[in-house]
């Protein structure tokens, strides 16, 4: 620092400036090739999806700048709505539920209720495996006529319940919701888990003396504990639900019609399906400021926000 | 009132256990039937250990396009490759990062935890463009290097705090005994961060294994399609679908991350736990 200080009075010539860098040239090459792909492959596109959606652009003929014309045309465009009100229903109901049976199961393993450890191992298996594969599954299993759900409920005498899981457009939001509180209830659990496995037995045994149980346990005494890490899973849920675009798209293509289109499959199929690339842009656009602000208030509540702020 | 609680939370809590496996448990046995006996016993075990559909969905008979074999190749290519690129740049950079300060180090740092916060979706359009016009569709590295990328920035932020987290003696005596800077970093950073690689792998095995969305923008050509990407558009082929050959599909795609968890349950659960909760 103070050789720097000195060196100061020099005149200061690109070449003097570079010198004084080659001091950290191992730093520069570690950081180099990360540097590289950040440029290359999410700054640069970033960028550039900015500036395409000022342009009218169908991918062969050259683009035609439209200034805020595709923003103008994506406030009147009902299936934007439509696909954004589908994505909100997603994200809380999802969120809800998963963070609901995730801190349900994180209390019950962590109390050592009898079976926790086949709990705590088969609720997160569902997480491991790919969403695809899970939203192919479930898409056989639910299929209305021969699917082993409807048989089931057949072979009970509950034929009211044998519905068209996917083909009402009433119900195919909603059952796809279900299939991924399926999956992922495990990946909150286990997220609440590690949190509550921190809170010390003294206050267990304190509330055991004091004659708090059961569900005033739950609430009164871990939920406040663990409240920063309630409110990072649930920042997290909403981020990571925001973005669904695999399980929607092989369980439905995003239909019945547009009854379960999200912005997700809404993007894609404008890019490549009807080759409008400039307004698919404005939805990325859209996206990204969305889910751009809230992961930056994830960012600020977690511990690298607070790394920083120190 | 209470027993009747209690009562009410083991039923859903055993229930839960059923919801878990049930649906598994049909994959991996209708994936050993074949198809008329798909439609005719769906509950019972299968008549006979077949591997039929397995070597059917591999060498894709009677399908068109549809090689499973060749995908699964693919996507453990394109995974491994990803995981090794990811492994050695986070490494890197988090040594650098963590373990020294230089001009514009601060303002990286800043800058990648912004890049956390960019969903990838938005760069579907312009990255397929820029992949076109390069002739890299339809390329396995180029993907990988685009999983590379969008894994990058949480994955140094992870190596880079395990950096700052561990004394530096063994590389200061590496140092007076004459060793080069990425000496130290190869024989000593690298292999004491092991610990923290296997984090960066666990929390990110399972995205890359499953990647849909730039797949099926980037990868058009059968031969070198994914997995995901192969049974999605297998299921979605309503005229030629074998039923047992898609859920031995299914279940290919399945097995490699199930038999992880199974070997390494308390790794994976606690590096998950501490990727999410950073």
């Amino acid at each position: 620092m103070e050789s720097g200080m000195k060196q100061m009075n020099r005149p200061v010539t690109i070449a003097y400036w570079l010198k004084s860098l080659w001091r950290y040239k191992v730093s520069y090459l570690f950081v180099l090739p990360s540097v590289v792909l950040f440029a290359v492959f999410m700054v640069v596109p970033l960028v550039r999806s900015f500036s395409y959606s000022l342009y009218d652009w169908d991918g062969i003929t050259s683009p035609q700048f439209t200034g805020w014309g595709n923003f103008e045309q994506l406030l009147k465009d009902e299936y934007f709505w439509n696909a954004l009100k589908n994505n909100i229903i997603f994200t809380v109901l999802t969120t809800v539920f998963t963070c609901l049976f995730g801190f349900l199961f994180a209390v019950a393993i962590d109390r050592r209720l009898k079976g926790w450890a086949v709990f705590k191992f088969t609720y997160f298996i569902p997480v491991m495996i790919s969403m695809t594969v899970v939203g192919v599954l479930f898409g056989k299993i639910l299929e209305p006529s021969f699917g082993i759900l409807n048989s089931l409920f057949g072979k009970l005498g509950l034929e009211s319940l044998q519905l068209a899981w996917l083909g009402d457009p009433d119900l195919a939001l909603y059952t796809i919701i279900g299939v991924t509180v399926w999956q992922y209830s495990g990946f909150t659990m286990l997220l609440f888990l590690a949190a509550i496995e921190e809170i010390s037995p003294e206050i267990h045994d304190a509330a055991t003396l004091d004659g708090v149980s059961g569900f005033k346990r739950m609430t009164q005494i871990m939920l406040p504990i663990v409240k920063r890490v309630v409110f990072m899973v649930i920042m997290l849920q909403i981020i990571f639900s925001f973005k669904v675009f695999d399980i929607v798209w092989v369980m439905t293509l995003g239909g019945p019609g547009s009854a379960s289109e999200v912005l997700g499959t809404f993007l894609y199929k404008t890019a490549f399906r009807s080759e409008q690339f400039g307004y698919a842009s404005s939805i990325s656009v859209v996206m990204t400021l969305i889910i751009f602000t809230i992961s930056l208030i994830y960012l600020y509540f977690s511990n690298l926000g607070r790394h920083e702020k120190e | 009132m209470k027993k009747i609680g209690m009562v009410l939370i083991y039923a859903f809590l055993w229930v839960w256990v059923i919801l878990m496996l049930a649906p598994l448990l049909y994959m991996l046995l209708t994936s050993f039937k074949g198809d008329q006996e798909i439609l005719n016993s769906p509950w019972t075990l299968p008549h006979k250990l077949d591997f039929g559909n397995y070597v059917g969905a591999w060498f894709g008979k009677g399908l068109t396009d549809i090689t499973l074999g060749t995908n699964f190749l693919n996507s453990i290519v394109i995974t491994v490759s990803t995981l090794v690129f990811l492994t050695l740049l986070s490494t890197l950079a988090g040594y650098a990062l963590g373990r020294h300060q230089f001009p514009g180090s601060k303002f990286l740092y800043i800058a990648i935890i912004g890049l956390i916060a960019v969903p990838v979706h938005g760069l579907l359009v312009p990255i397929w463009n820029f992949m076109d016009q390069m002739a890299m569709l339809n390329n396995r590295l180029a993907i990988s290097l685009i999983y590379t990328a969008f894994s990058l920035p949480f994955s140094i932020v992870i190596m880079r705090s395990y950096f700052e987290s561990i004394p530096t003696a063994m590389e200061e005596a590496a140092r007076i005994d004459g060793c080069k800077e990425i000496g130290v970093f190869w024989h000593i950073g690298l292999p004491m961060a092991k610990g923290a690689v296997s984090t960066v792998i666990i929390i990110n095995v399972v995205n890359i294994w499953s990647e849909l969305l730039f797949a099926t923008v980037l990868l058009t050509k059968p031969e070198v399609r994914t997995l995901p990407l192969a049974i999605s558009l297998f299921s979605q082929n309503m005229y030629s679908t074998s039923f047992g050959m898609l859920f031995a599909g299914l279940t290919m795609a399945t097995l490699p991350l199930l038999v992880m968890y199974f070997f390494f349950q308390k790794r994976i659960v606690k590096g998950m736990a501490m990727g999410a909760l950073k």
